[in-house]
Parts: C-alpha cells; structure tokens; sequence
C-alpha cells in the first residue's frame, strides 16, 4: 500500500539472504556440530561397568541356554529352542559377535587402555580378556585373536591352540600385574569389589580350566593345571559369580528369558532323573516342580513339547537378582581331582573327590578307582556345574555324560561361524567347509567306560 | 511485456489469487453494478465446477459452483461502457473467451469448454515457488486432481494416490484405522531411509515420518505416516516430482521424489457453502485360511490336549484326531472382525473479491476399525484458513494456518506375543477364546486353566480378547502447520516471492500392557513417549522474465532456502502396575526404568537458480542448478550442487504446425537432473552408548548401568566422518501426443537414475569390534518406462466415456555394496534386505538344497545325514537337472541348505492403473479404478508358522499321524512336484512320494521354526478393483429454493472391493513394516486389509 511495506520486505529479504546461511554459525552449535545423544568418549570406569554387564551376557546369556539345552541340563521346549534342542543351528542363530563388539574385547580393550598405569586395574582387565575369550575359542575353536579389534578389517583366524596359549601368557601378566598393586576398579568390579586376592586366585582357576582344554593335544597340561588349583579358588565365597538384581537392565538372563519366553526351555530330563537316581540333595535348589506336575520334579528329553509339568529353575536360581556361578570352587577342585586321577595320583583325587562331595552334603565314595573314579569325578563335575558352559568342554574331552543325542542326529562339537562375522570376513569359509570340530577336540571315540560315545558324531 | 503480465496473470490465478490488476479508476458514468451470471459446462453438457471465470483488464473474476454456476459482478465504478473479454479457465479444459460489453444492466453468459487433456496452457507448480506452464515441461510431473482425491474417500492421502500415476507404488500397511501407508516412486533409491519422497504443502515442506513407539523392534501396531494428518478434502491439486530432473529442486532432500499439495483457495464472488458427508461400512476384505476339522493335540492323538487342572499348560498345536460330528468349532477370525464404520464431514466456506481471499474449512473423519468393540479407531478433527489480501496492485499478502487434532488408538499386531493375530489365528479350532479372562485370570489357549495361585504365570500368548479389551496403544497429535507468505512486482518484469512456515507437532503415545500380559509384561508393561517435531522452512524467490521478440522469451529466477528439523523424542519405560487399569507410569512399582532420549536438530540452506528460453513458442529450454549446504554434511565438504537441464519441443501443436494427419499434438521431452539424501545426522561421530540393550533371544535387556554404577559401552556403528550425501543423476525421455483434436491423448517416458555414495552400515567383521561402518559405497541403479493413455471414447450428448490405462515398469538393481554381499535394511523382520546384484528389498535366508550352478561347487557340498556329506551340484550335473531343481534326501523330504540365498524380489515387475469414467445424461456419473500389480512376492510367513501349529488350511488335507510320526499314512505328496513346486527334482528320493501330515509340518521342516525361509515365498500380484462409484447430481430449483442449496450430489462409492490373486494369505497389499523402513512384503501376522462401501452426500451453496 504504501512504499514502506515493500522496502520493509525487501530488506529484510536481502538482510536475511545472507544473515543466515552465509555463516559457519548456521550449522554449528550444540545438537548440530555435535552427537546430542551420545557421548562420544567413556572414562575407564564407565566402560569397564559396561563391558562387564555385556559380558555377564556372553557368559550366561543365549550360548549358555543352548549349551545347557545340548548337554540335557535343560531342555528346549517351545518355538526355536525345540529346534536348537534338536541341534538345528544355522550360522544365523549364534554368533560371536557379542565377544568381540559393544561389551567385548572392543571395550575390555579400551579399559586396558586407559588404566595401563594401574596395574591391578590392568591386571583384572587382561584377567577379563582371558575369560571370555577362552569361551568363544572353546566355541567355535579357531577364532581372530592377534588380529582382532584393531584397524584391520579382515582379521585372520588364529588356531586354537595358539589362542589359548595367548590367553596363559595374558594371564600370567594379569597375575603380575595385579600383584604390582594399584587403586583397582574397587566398588566398580561387579564381581569381587576390586578385591586382588580373590582376583589372583580366580586367574590361577582360569588357568587350570585352559591347561585342562588343551589336554587332548599337550598330555603335560594336566600336570600344569594341577599346579595352579593350588593357587586357585579356596573357598565357594571365591566364586566368581556374575552380578545382578531385581533392577530392569541387571536382572539374571535365565531370570529375564523365563519371563519373555517362558515355556520354551524347561528342566532337562537327563540332569533330573541322575540327580533323582543319586537323591542328590541340591535338586530342589536346581529346579522347581511345574504347576501341573503334582509337586514333582520332571525334566524333558530332547524333541519334547512343553506340556505344564516340567520343572523350571528353582525360585533362588530363577531369581532376578541370583547371581550366575562362572569359575567356582567346586570347579577348582574337581579340575584338581581330574588332574590328580591323571597324574596317576588316584588317591590323591578320590581324597579331593570326597572332601568335594562332603561339602555339598553327598556321602563320600569310598574304594573307587580307575575308570570308576573318574567317571564319578566327572559325574560330580557335570552336577556341579549345572548352567555352565564349561560342562560341554568336558562332554567333548571325555564323552561325560554319554548323553543320547535327539534321534538321528548328534551333538554338535562346535558351532558354525555367524553371519555378523562370515559375510564380511574372506578369512572364514563357508559352513559346509568348516570343521565339524575344534583342534583341541580329536574325535573321542569311546566314553570313559569304553563304551561308544553315543553322542558324537564324525 | 505483455505476455509477461499474462503469465503472471495465469500464475495468479492458478495459485487461486484472485487478479492482480485493478485497472485506473475512470470517471464515474454509471450508477449500476454489472452483474453477469452463467454456466460453464463440457461439451456433453455437465456442469464444471471450479472454473474460474475472469475479466482480466479489470481484475475481477468468480468461480463456478459444483452445478458449474457462476456470478460474477463488476462494481459500478470501473463500468463505463466499454467492451471486455470474459474469460473462463478450468483444469482440463481449453481457455474460453468471449467479448462482452459493460453496460449499467446484467448479463448472461453460458460457456461450454473443450477437453484440454493435455492441459496445455495450464501453469503448474514445479517447486521452491516456481511454476511453468504444461507444454513447457521437460520432465515428467503427474496432477492428481481434488476429485481424484476425494473421489475415493480415503482418509489417507497417499492411499489416495494410488493407481492414480504411473510408476507411483502405494502400499498400504493395513486395514487399521490411521495405519501408514508407504509411496515409492520410480524404485528405491536409498538403503538406510524410509525411501518416502519430500512432501511439500503450499511451498512448505512438512513431516511425513512414522516413528515406532517402545521397544518392539518390528513396531508393534501400524502406527500412521504423518502426511495422514492432512485432510485429503483442503486439496484441490497433486505434483508427483517424479524424476531428479522434477525434483533437483529440492535438491539433497528430493532423491525420492516430491509430492507437492496446493490446498484450496478462496475465488472472488459469492460467498460459497460446501457440506460434504459421507458414511462408509469397512470389513476385512481376506482372512488367513484357517482349517475347522481338526482339534488340539499331537502325534496325531488328543491325549496332548488333556489340560483338566489349573497350571497345566496344553499342547500348543492342533495336531489332534479328526473332531467328532457335532464337536463345537469356533470361527477365530469372525469372531475378532466386525464391520467398522467411518464418518466423514467436511463444511467449507470460501469467497472473496477483487482485493482479498479466502477459504476456510473444518472437517472430521470418525473411524471405528473393523477389529470387534471400539479398540480401534481414529479420530481427526481439522480447520484450515487460508487467506490473500492485496496492497496495490503489486503486493500480495497470503496467510494459510491449519491445525489438525489426530487421535488414533491401535490393536497391537504383527510379529509380537502382544499381537492380535499371532495368538488368534494358532488358536485350535477347538478352543473357545471366551472367556478370555476368569476370576480376573488372563486365559488363553496356551494356558486355558489359570491358577489363582500364580497369576502371573505365562499365557505364552495373549487371548485375542485380551489384546483388543485390555492393552491400550494411543497416538495423539497436535498439530499445525502454518505459513505466511508475499509476492511483490516491485518492476514489470520482477516477481518476489517469500514463504515463511512452520509445521509443528506434538504425539504423545501411550503403548500400555496391562499384568498378566504374554511375553515379558506379564507384570505389567507401559511405555509412554512425547515426540515433538518442528520444522521451519524459509524460501525466497525471485524470477525476472522478459519477452525479447516473438521469437525469444526468457525467465531466470534466483532463490534461496533455508530449512530447520528438530525432534525432540522422549520415551519412557514402567513395569509392574499397581491398579491393572491405569496406564501412567506413576502406577507402575519400576516408573521411569528406561529412559530414552533423542533428539536432532538439521539445518539446511539453499540457493538455486533457474534459466528458461521458449523459442519461437515450441522449443523450451530450462537450465537450473541448487547449492545445499546441511548441517549433517562433513564441515570440510559442506557445499553440493544439484544441476538440472531438460528441453521441450512442441513439434506439433504449436502454432507453427498445429496438427499433421490426426496427429494433433506432439511434443519431444529430455531432461537430466541430480538429486541428493542427506545422510541421517550425527553418523559422522563414534559414540557410545548408555541405552540399555535387548540381548536375548526375545527382548531380556542388559543396561550398561550396573549396581548405581553409571556404565557406557562402544556403539555397534562406527561413525566415518566423511560422509557425502547420496546422490542420484537421471536422465529421461520422452513425449506426449494427442490424436483425432486430442479425443486421444498419451505419453511415453523412459528414465535411467544411478543413485551413487549410497549410505549404508557396511557390515565389517565383528572381530574388528565393531559390526558396521557408516559407508558411503553403495550404488543403485532405477531404470523404466512409463505409460499413459487417455481416451474419451464416447462424446455425446447423453453419454460420455473416458478410458485411461497408466503402465509402469521399473527394474531395481543394487549395483554395488562395497564388497559387502548383503546388509539388512531399516525395519523388517531381517529377511528383506539389500542384496548386491539383486533388486533392493530381495528376500534372503535359508532355503531347500536344490541345484545351484549360480554358485562355487565346493559351496554346494551338503549335510544329507548323520556324517555324509552330497556333491550337490555334481549330482545336478549327472542327472542334467535345471538350475534350482529341489534336492529330495532318501526319505522323499527336501532338506535345508544352511547358508543364506536370495529367495525372491518383492518388487512388482510392473503396475498398472485401468480408470473408467462414464456419465449419463448429465447427471449420472459411474466410474472404476482398477489396480494391477504383477510380479514381486511375499513372505508369507503367517502360513508357514500355522503350518507348524496345524491351524493353517494348507494343513487341512492331511496324513494320518495315529501310529506315531515316523509312522503317517495318507496324504501322499512328491516333493518338487506336488509340494514344494520345483523346477526339477534330483537326489536318491526321486519319484518318491511321501506321506505329508504332523510329521512334517510340526515335526519335520515345513515351518518356519524348523525348515528353512524361503518355502514362504511366494507370488504377490494381484488385480485390484480399488474404486467404483456411482455419483447422482440433482438440481431442483423448487427443492433449491426450499433448502437453500443450488445443488445435492450422492454418491455411492466401493473401495478395495474385490482383489483377484493367488496369494495364499490376507490380501497381498500388506507389510509388517509401514513406511518407516523399507523392508517390503514381509507377512507375519499382520493385520488385514479391508473393504468399504461408502455413502456421500454433498451440498453446495
């Protein structure tokens, strides 16, 4: 209308035609030159809380279900696990991805890092390291290790062997270090409080536990492992045990799958009916009865469907907060007794054997000897290390349990390469040329009582 | 000079402004008020409503009224007498004039208008407040008229675009009231986005997003695209900016395309009254087929199904004997479905003068689903006022404010123990769902007997009752959107423009499972969040144009954009309720247990310039190149332009030859143009992350937090801080042609666009620590033809036909991945991914063993049984069998191969839209849409699970399985032949038939839980009557004069009646993911499509 209105605009036109997108300051500023959601550094402390919550997963998450399904402490009952129970496995249903990325080797690594002027910090961070990536070389045998989490983006495969001798040099560091002292992660160690003595010992048990792996190959580990039980756990208030609680986010993973996939996994019929057959008194602390099962304690075999009565874990073990048993005492001294019994020290390990059974409330055994005695050493292994990932790394040494494996099929010996590192990794060949089993593993061909090992299979 | 004042004077018009140009105000002569009325109609004689009729020298002008009507009055003080040309112009008609001399009495003065198919003449908007004119067009730019629109009563406009363009893919999610729906033009051409266009309002870009609410990762209810709040009846036209050329100017926002909407505007004359009500009846159009002849039970008994105290948990399968005569049956699925109903009203008001606009309307659309009670609904309320004032001759001033109120309460669906039909359609045909709770007790059929003395145990399944009575899911939006803009001639040959708008919502979601829900809410699970969204966006152009001779016009506008998105998302997690009704998170024991916050802000600005020479009035030659800087761009590399050039050549049809032979118009179009995507903000950056994360197998999370110990871990996605935006160069020819004076009209374009730098998560091993880098190296090409024809087969008095067909083909390839064989793509179930070499979306898993000479032979080395391992390909070779020909193991069975292959492509081949407009004497008019797709497939997945429960009709014909699994008589199939239909069959059960029952569908590999993926896949096409009606226009001057109306449509119309395909499932236009991702044909219990038959009143005054 009048001349104002149009100079008024076209000021203001030309004013804002460079005010505002001429400037650097258009595009920097808080939510746009940088990520307003995540951080993108982590102090030591932060990530070594992370790394352990992920890695308490590793440990007792899905791969600790599908071991406890094949080894028939459990046994898969609905949807996927009925198939996983029947060792129907592709390579996209388990991978090793949480071992190495967001709450792996990645993040342990980064720790290690950082704190390189703590020694004992260091040292529980290498004895970490060591812990679950013995699992995933017990796993799938051959893994990327020297190679791993660094800047190369196709990391080969280091043998098994060599991985697991890596991994007895990374923790005769970490036993050095920790004894060098330093502040420690203190209240932060989810698992022992910063607690060095009970650290040393776990990493002396850990390494009994890897001599024992590789025993098939080296005979001279069972006198190595021997040794260090010596030095290892010493009592069951040393057990390394996951952390956990009623909290969403920390809750026990058995705990949180029970509740997401209730009926899917149930008691195992093999586990159940053994510790029936030997009134083992701890049975009503493994599980307790289904609802439709009359107070009884019954397990499914392998292939069966749920059907109400089957037992679930009992209310202490299905707890939210019940923290999952790693690396025990009665691990320790049970490696001890095998170690003893073949060292060809038989009294030796039935004494260890019985002071073991005394503990936990079984009657010792007396007079046994040769393949009785470690047919019972390895028998009160398999009871002992109920949800432990560790009994199929004695089922694949010693075919302990002679377990029946679902009809027409066999218990695998390892698993395939997933995906997640397959696809993208030239070093990995495909699943139809992959090994059936780990080097560390030869093809048993009888079970300890000279009987053919019923469950493995080429 | 002129011609310049005219183009703008069109443009003016088109934009609904009224006349910019008062003429001098001459010496009063006369006292009288000219008033002309008329009617405008066709060439068969029917009314043409919104036409605009004008007296350009004396910038005024009216609009006809829906009985095409007009009244149009020139004030007393501008008629002296003198001699003026009134003109009228409509969409799709020839220009009309006509002398008319102005003296002090009235006049009257009827047109009828001359088909314009073409729309030769006719401006249209082509973006950033640029507009041409038809015949200038270099690319491919497709109106979708307001009648279209609304013609087929959905509430969602881009279901209303459906079959409308060709190469325009619209797939609707669901039936759902407010379910998304997903457009795809000319192919995707990104891996990590949703693969939506830009939509654009009245030059104002808005949101279109669909964000998923709490944790379910495969989106738990089929939750809206937010271009659903508009309402479809404000519009009065549709661009699709289909090309890069079309869109480059947009550029890093346009690679998908642009949809741009012009809402209504007011015209000068009479103030008009529009009252549109119409009332539709929805039912689900297919159901999942289920069998009713046999019960729950296993291994062939029903000993299984046994399940007499509480606790006890039943067989999960309906494998039992065959059900006595007389056993009680239950239809699940009738049961569950009702006839939903939707209201929808609309009243409208517009008018205006010489010197101001405007156009206001408020509408409601009431929608109860088809889902049994009223669980299920939508409810959107709107008002927009838009309105134009003038100052001068030479300014213009426009408001345009709407606000939208859209609230949508959903049925959980899909892939989700929560889900309707997850537990519905497994139920045995033997169970009654009812009562679905007793004593308070959630039953369902896995747990039928609860025991009150453990309420929370698991029902592994949700009743489908409890789904529909007891969750609730609710999305309410705020929303307005508002925009001011001014056009100024500050000289002759100048035009500025300037838009300022914001679009901003607020939704506030509620996802509440009450205790005693399946899964992990057994305690009770609510997730609460706030999304607000706002976007501003700024545009200012200025176009000069100057006719040098007669020979020579040229254009050139200068602009610049500059453009903010910000949301703010805040989402909330309480378990554990304390009353089980009450869905806040103070009612739950763990409020506030996982929070989640994320926000981002983008900024963009962007500058343009355009260039147009028209040469002796047939060769169009346009030029443009946009700049855009964004703020998610490497600072390093902050600046990318996008160039643009087409040309048009009218070679007949213009002046200079205005037809040869029937030919009567023909004109030649090439154009290139570059467009871009900018990547997602903040993947420049590594992070960690504090969120907690679902590890299990199922949902079980682990936060990094522990023991009041703040914890962080490395984020799975490794940042790459030099991330370019994906680009996208096209090019495209073509031409449009017009037969016999136009009574036939076509075009034909063919395109190539190779999107290059493709943003996507490069998969690395997980060994390096990582399991992706944010990569720019894929590449993807589009390559297609499109067609169109348009007949008007009929032109008579009485009765008139129109025919149109569109057919559209596209070829997608994923060309390169950067050495990566595949990745997954954002949302799905994970079996529709990006596969190298394979059309985007190819679905990839496991499959049978068959031949496969594609592939290594050492890879092709197959398990059969325990220890042996077959030469498969070895074995095709001996036997000369085809490429995929099924392998069959001694047994008669097929068996899995385990490594992943490509299974199938979800793309159609091609598409095609049949429309058929016939009219009556005037009155009547019946007109159809039918909707062709072929090619592309499913994943019926839903079967494939009801096969494992024995639910599934597929399982209907079925082996005898009494004397044990290994055991079944009956039912003899041969694989490769009769099952499992293959190119050839080799391996040692060749020829052998087998018994099929519970042995293999529960038992053996014919699920999904067993066997492999790709036995679900299967062909999606389809034919499709998507709309018919049938539309009465009564005029009655009595009845007229009695209610006050000038004219009353009814209209009975259909929708989605009929689908003709062979797809074994619901209809097969459904996907578990909406438009959030770009996953495609994934059917996992999903919710299903319906019908509607719709009844529509209009009243005009």
């Amino acid at each position: 209308m009048r001349i104002r209105i149009p100079a008024a605009f076209s000021a203001i036109a030309v004013a804002s035609m460079f005010a505002a997108g001429c400037s650097d300051n258009y595009f920097e500023g808080p939510r746009l030159s940088s990520n307003p959601n995540q951080p993108s550094s982590a102090k030591p402390d932060n990530q070594f809380v992370g790394f352990q919550a992920f890695a308490f997963y590793s440990l007792t998450g899905d791969l600790n279900r599908l071991i406890s399904l094949w080894m028939q402490q459990m046994a898969g009952t609905g949807r996927q696990w009925a198939g996983y129970d029947q060792y129907v496995v592709t390579e996209n249903d388990f991978t090793f991805g949480s071992f190495y990325t967001q709450g792996g080797l990645v993040d342990i690594r980064g720790v290690q890092d950082k704190v390189k002027d703590d020694k004992l910090y260091l040292g529980i961070a290498q004895a970490w390291e060591a812990l679950i990536m013995d699992l995933c070389s017990d796993t799938w045998g051959d893994i990327p290790y020297t190679e791993a989490v660094t800047d190369n983006r196709t990391p080969k495969l280091d043998k098994q062997l060599a991985v697991h001798q890596a991994l007895i040099t990374l923790l005769d560091q970490a036993i050095s270090n920790m004894n060098a002292g330093g502040t420690g992660p203190a209240a932060l160690d989810l698992v022992y409080g910063g607690d060095k003595a009970s650290w040393v010992k776990a990493a002396h048990s850990l390494k009994a536990r890897i001599y024992m792996h590789m025993a098939e190959l080296d005979g001279s580990s069972y006198a190595k492992a021997l040794t260090e039980t010596s030095s290892g756990i010493s009592s069951p208030s040393g057990d390394f045990t996951t952390y956990q609680s009623s909290t969403t986010g920390e809750a026990n993973h058995w705990y949180q799958f029970r509740i997401q996939r209730g009926t899917d996994i149930s008691a195992g019929k093999y586990l159940v009916d053994l510790m029936k057959g030997t009134t083992d008194p701890r049975l009503p602390d493994y599980f307790s009865p289904g609802s439709g099962a009359g107070g009884q304690i019954i397990g499914a075999s392998p292939g069966q469907e749920f059907d109400g009565k089957q037992a679930w874990l009992s209310a202490v073990r299905g707890s939210p907060d019940f923290r999952q048993p790693v690396l025990t005492f009665a691990e320790n001294q049970l490696i001890r007794a095998e170690a003893q019994y073949r060292t060809n020290a038989e009294a030796s390990a039935l004494a260890t054997l019985n002071a073991y059974r005394t503990s936990v409330g079984l009657a010792p055994k007396a007079g046994l000897a040769g393949a009785a005695l470690i047919q019972a050493i390895m028998q009160d292994k398999y009871v002992a290390l109920f949800q432990n990932t560790e009994v199929w790394n004695d089922y694949r040494r010693t075919c302990y349990p002679n377990l029946s494996p679902a009809a027409g099929t066999f218990i695998p010996a390892r698993l395939v390469y997933g995906t997640d590192e397959r696809r993208a990794n030239p070093n990995i060949p495909s699943p139809s040329q992959q090994p059936k089993r780990n080097q560390l593993d030869p093809a048993t061909a009888n079970a300890l009582d000279g009987t053919r090992c019923l469950g493995t299979g080429s | 000079m002129r011609s310049s004042w005219r183009l703008l004077g069109i443009l003016a018009i088109s934009l609904g402004s009224g006349l910019p140009r008062p003429q001098p105000i001459h010496a009063q002569n006369n006292p009288n008020p000219v008033t002309i009325t008329g009617r405008v109609t066709n060439e068969a004689g029917a009314p043409l409503p919104l036409a605009s009729v004008y007296i350009e020298t004396l910038g005024v002008g009216a609009q006809t009224a829906e009985d095409g009507r007009y009244t149009l009055t020139v004030p007393a003080a501008r008629v002296h007498g003198q001699q003026v040309s009134l003109g009228v112009r409509a969409i799709g008609f020839r220009n009309t004039s006509s002398l008319i001399t102005l003296t002090g009495t009235s006049l009257t003065k009827d047109f009828t208008l001359a088909a314009n198919p073409l729309r030769l003449g006719e401006v249209v908007v082509t973006g950033s407040g640029t507009s041409t004119t038809v015949e200038k067009l270099g690319n491919t730019i497709n109106s979708v008229k307001a009648e279209e629109v609304t013609k087929s009563n959905e509430s969602n406009i881009v279901n209303a675009l459906a079959a409308k363009a060709p190469g325009v893919e619209v797939t609707s999610q669901a039936g759902d009231p407010g379910a998304g729906s997903s457009i795809i033009i000319r192919g995707l051409k990104t891996i990590e986005g949703d693969g939506q266009p830009l939509f654009v309002i009245d030059g104002q870009p808005i949101d279109n997003s669909s964000l998923k609410t709490g944790d379910f990762a495969d989106a738990s209810t089929a939750i809206s695209n937010r271009a659903a709040d508009i309402n479809p009846n404000d519009i009065e036209s549709i661009e699709i900016l289909k090309g890069a050329a079309a869109s480059a100017i947009y550029g890093a926002r346009a690679a998908q395309g642009v949809v741009l909407i012009t809402t209504k505007s007011g015209r000068a004359g009479a103030t008009r009254y529009s009252f549109r009500s119409s009332s539709g009846w929805d039912d689900v159009n297919k159901s999942i087929p289920l069998q009713r002849s046999y019960g729950r039970g296993q291994n062939g008994s029903a000993a299984a199904a046994a399940c007499p105290s509480p606790g006890c948990y039943p067989t999960s399968s309906s494998w039992g004997p065959k059900l006595a005569g007389g056993t009680a049956t239950y239809d699940h699925w009738d049961e569950a479905f009702e006839t939903g109903h939707t209201f929808d009203n609309v009243l409208s008001v517009s008018g205006g003068d010489d010197r101001r606009t405007f156009f206001a309307s408020l509408g409601n659309t009431l929608q109860n689903g088809t889902i049994v009670g009223d669980h299920d609904k939508y409810n959107r309320t709107t008002a927009r006022l838009k309105a134009t004032q003038f100052f001068g001759s030479k300014l213009r001033v426009g408001g345009n404010i709407s606000y939208m109120d859209v609230r949508t309460r959903y049925v959980q669906k899909g892939n989700n123990l929560n889900g309707l039909l997850l537990g519905l359609a497994r139920t045995p045909p033997d169970f009654n769902n009812f009562p679905y709770v007793v004593d308070g007790l959630h039953r369902s059929y896995r747990y039928p007997n609860p025991d009150p003395a453990d309420p929370l145990a698991d029902r592994v399944y949700d009743n489908p009752f409890w789904v529909i009575n007891r969750d609730k899911n609710t999305s309410d939006v705020n929303r307005a959107i508002g925009n001011f803009d001014v056009s100024w001639d500050p000289m002759s040959w100048l035009n500025l423009k300037y838009t300022f708008g914001a679009d901003y919502s607020s939704d506030q979601r509620v996802e509440g499972l009450p205790p005693q829900s399946a899964g992990d809410a057994l305690l009770g699970q609510l997730w609460q969040g706030t999304y607000d969204n706002l976007q501003i966006d700024h545009n200012l152009v200025a176009t000069a144009e100057k006719k040098w001779s007669s020979a020579l016009n040229t254009t050139f506008t200068l602009g610049q954009n500059l453009n903010s998105r910000d949301l703010r998302q805040v989402l909330s997690k309480g378990t554990n309720y304390i009353d089980p009704d009450i869905f806040t998170l103070n009612n739950t024991v763990n409020s506030n247990l996982q929070a989640q916050n994320y926000q981002q802000l983008v900024r963009v600005a962007g500058y343009f310039a355009q260039a147009g020479i028209d040469l002796w009035d047939q060769l169009y030659l346009t030029a443009a190149v946009r700049a855009d800087q964004s703020s998610t761009f490497p600072k390093e590399d902050r600046t990318n332009y996008y160039p643009k050039a087409s040309l048009a050549w009218n070679v007949i049809g213009s002046n200079a030859r205005p037809s040869m032979g029937p030919l009567s118009y023909l004109k030649l179009r090439g154009a290139y143009g570059a467009v871009g995507r900018e990547p997602a903000p903040y993947q420049i950056y590594d992070a960690f992350s504090y969120a907690a994360v679902g590890l299990d197998y199922g949902g079980g999370s682990t936060s990094p937090t522990q023991n009041g110990s703040g914890g962080v871990v490395s984020n799975l996605v490794k940042g790459t801080p030099t991330l370019k935006p994906e680009r996208t160069g096209e090019a495209e020819l073509g031409f449009d042609f017009g037969l016999f004076k136009q009574r036939i009209d076509g075009t034909f374009t063919y395109y190539d666009a190779k999107t290059t730098d493709v943003i996507f998560s490069l998969p690395i091993p997980v060994s390096t620590g990582y399991q992706n880098v944010v990569s720019n190296g894929g590449e993807i090409t589009n390559k297609g033809l499109e067609v169109s024809l348009n007949a008007r087969a009929i032109e008579s008095q009485d009765i008139r036909w129109e025919i149109g067909v569109t057919w559209a083909r596209n070829k997608n390839k994923l060309v390169e991945l950067q050495g990566a064989d595949y990745v997954g793509l954002t949302g799905g179930f994970g079996n529709s991914v990006a596969v190298k070499g394979q059309p985007l979306g190819s679905f990839y898993g496991t499959d049978w063993v068959r031949c496969r000479y594609e592939i290594a032979d050492a890879d092709n080395v197959q398990e059969t049984t325990l220890g042996s391992s077959t030469d498969v390909n070895a074995l095709c070779r001996s036997a000369n069998a085809p490429n995929h020909a099924l392998f069959v193991d001694a047994n008669g069975f097929p068996i899995t191969d385990p490594a992943n292959r490509v299974l199938g492509d979800p793309n159609p081949d091609w598409m095609s839209g049949i429309r058929n407009n016939f009219t009556f004497f005037r009155k009547f008019q019946v007109s159809s849409l039918v909707d062709v797709k072929q090619g592309g497939v499913n994943w019926n997945g839903t079967r494939l699970a009801l096969q494992r429960f024995g639910t599934s009709n597929y399982t209907a014909g079925r082996a005898d399985c009494s004397a044990g699994l290994s055991k079944c008589v009956g039912n003899e199939q041969e694989f490769g032949v009769t099952m499992e239909k293959s190119p050839g069959v080799v391996g040692p059960g060749k020829g052998k038939k087998v018994a099929v029952g519970e042995n293999w569908w529960r038992a053996g590999l014919g699920n999904n839980f067993n066997g492999p993926t790709g036995q679900g896949v299967e062909s999606s096409s389809y034919v499709k009557l998507r709309e018919i009606s049938v539309a009465y226009t009564w005029e009655n001057r009595r009845i007229r004069d009695m209610i006050g109306f000038n004219s009353v449509d009814f209209r009975v119309s259909g929708r989605n009646l009929h689908t003709w395909s062979d797809y074994t499932g619901i209809d097969p236009e459904t996907n578990l993911e909406g438009a959030y991702g770009i996953g495609r044909g994934q059917d996992y219990f999903n919710n299903p499509q319906t019908r509607s038959f719709i009844l529509t009143i209009t009243l005009n005054h």
